[in-house]
């Protein structure tokens, strides 16, 4: 099936009548693409960092996209098209007359029906992130070798699908911190991924914190799917509230900045003696600052990964002294 | 965590509706975004406000996961609930068919003042009546 792709450009003030004359026409709905309404939100979001093409932040129209089937197979629903064509463009006529400066334009194109369900599932494919772990989507097949780890996991909403350089941070620092029968826990789980690799590397009881109740119910989901719900609880809360009194062996945290910051001085108190703290999540600029905060509680660092804009830190609340390794892949 | 924003997808789709069908599809696909996960997600959370459109702001990030928040109803659509009508004029310059009062317009502007863009409020409902007059609602 081949999909009629209408867009009208113009300008901001008249896009909602504009999407409105798509709504009762029958599309199923508009994409509205609005440079204001982005450079808005790369101000006010309170976004950590964005990467968008200059061309999407600026400009001063927004475009308003609609689509609908072309049945063309018989001569009576072509000229239905054409009639249902010609009265969006006799509407949209009569509409923009309304708007001073109303300066709007149309564009047709017509666009391929692809399999929209599945086809984004070209992104991702079976990945080796460490020595022993590989990141699977459910839907492909793997064959693990000796020793390897697989997790299975469907990206979706929760951040952490395995393919972003601080959880393979995250995911080798584990790696190589777990060794058997240790209390983890994991701030900001997401979609459950490290709390999932502290299992499967040998933790013996992983305690994942999530602010958000929906994420916390999609880290659930993959907890199950990778049948380490015995060993691992997932609990909503703000960093530590949810945990209490536990002394732990591991604490991992997959954050940003200002949170690594912030998860300090609890995490301090809640390791045992000798118990690390892996941090990352942390921007480019503020790597000192966050070494500054750790080292001023106490931590020593064992080691700081840094790759392109990101970095990682691992901390040890302990008395014996460590050389510290910087690693960049 | 470290969340890198790698595009900002804006759609209005009926509440309870989405399906991986354009314009959802497209739109999300180009991004690598798990189009069902967002379908099934908008469905749940705009259940209980079937029949009316809703837009939703869609926020992707460097791993192509995502968060979205939806939005009170568009201008347009408050402005024929609050004039009781199902469809705008097709001919607005010679039928009018609804009359809204100032109050109601200021009310609705005050609702969309985030996403009109606007200064101030009075400019928000300049943009509301705007839309009100193309659609053959007169404000009184």
């Amino acid at each position: 099936m081949i999909w009629q792709e209408i867009t009208i450009t113009t300008i901001p003030a008249a896009a909602d009548a504009v999407a409105n004359l798509f709504h009762e026409m029958g599309f199923g709905g508009v994409v509205i693409e609005d440079p204001q309404l982005i450079e808005r939100y790369t101000r006010t979001a309170g976004w950590d960092c964005y990467e968008l093409p200059p061309e999407v932040i600026q400009g001063q129209h927004i475009s308003v996209k609609g689509y609908f089937p072309l049945d063309q197979s018989s001569e009576a629903e072509a000229s239905q098209e054409s009639l249902r064509l010609a009265q969006f463009r006799q509407r949209l006529q009569e509409l923009l007359a309304h708007f001073a400066d109303g300066t709007s334009w149309i564009t047709l194109g017509e666009l391929n029906e692809e399999d929209w369900a599945h086809a984004w599932k070209k992104y991702y494919h079976p990945v080796q992130v460490s020595k022993k772990i590989v990141i699977k989507p459910t839907w492909e097949t793997y064959t693990p070798g000796v020793g390897e780890i697989v997790i299975e996991l469907d990206p979706g909403m929760a951040f952490g699908t395995g393919t972003h350089p601080t959880t393979i941070h995250c995911l080798r620092a584990l790696e190589q911190h777990i060794h058997g029968g240790e209390r983890v826990v994991d701030v900001g789980t997401g979609t459950g991924i490290l709390a999932i690799a502290a299992v499967k590397l040998g933790a013996a009881e992983v305690i994942a914190v999530d602010l958000d109740p929906m994420v916390a119910g999609i880290a659930r989901e993959n907890i199950s799917l990778n049948g380490v719900e015995a060993q691992v609880k997932v609990l909503v809360g703000d960093l530590w509230e949810p945990v209490k009194d536990q002394p732990v062996d591991l604490i991992v945290g997959n954050l940003v900045a200002g949170i690594v910051k912030r998860l300090g001085p609890s995490a301090w108190e809640k390791l045992r003696p000798g118990g690390y703290l892996i941090g990352a999540g942390i921007i480019q600029g503020r790597l000192e600052e966050v070494l500054e905060d750790l080292t001023g509680i106490g931590f020593e660092l064992v080691e700081i990964t840094e790759e392109g804009e990101w970095s990682t830190v691992i901390a040890q609340k302990g008395q014996e002294a460590h050389n510290i390794e910087t690693i960049t892949p | 965590m470290a969340k890198k924003v790698k595009g900002l997808v804006k759609l209005q789709i009926p509440a309870g509706k989405a399906t991986p069908a354009p314009p959802v599809g497209p739109a999300l696909g180009q991004h690598g975004v798990n189009i069902m996960g967002f379908c099934k997600e908008f469905n749940e959370r705009t259940a209980k406000q079937a029949g009316l459109v809703i837009p939703v702001v869609i926020t992707i990030y460097e791993d192509r996961s995502f968060s979205f928040i939806t939005k009170t109803p568009p201008a347009a659509v408050l402005l024929k609930k609050a004039a009781g009508i199902d469809t705008a004029s097709g001919q607005p310059n010679k039928v009018k068919v609804a009359t809204v009062s100032r109050d109601k317009v200021r009310e609705i502007a005050e609702l969309k003042m985030e996403v009109l863009n606007a200064n101030d409020v009075e400019a928000a409902m300049r943009m509301v009546e705007g839309t009100a007059r193309s659609m053959g609602i007169t404000i009184q």
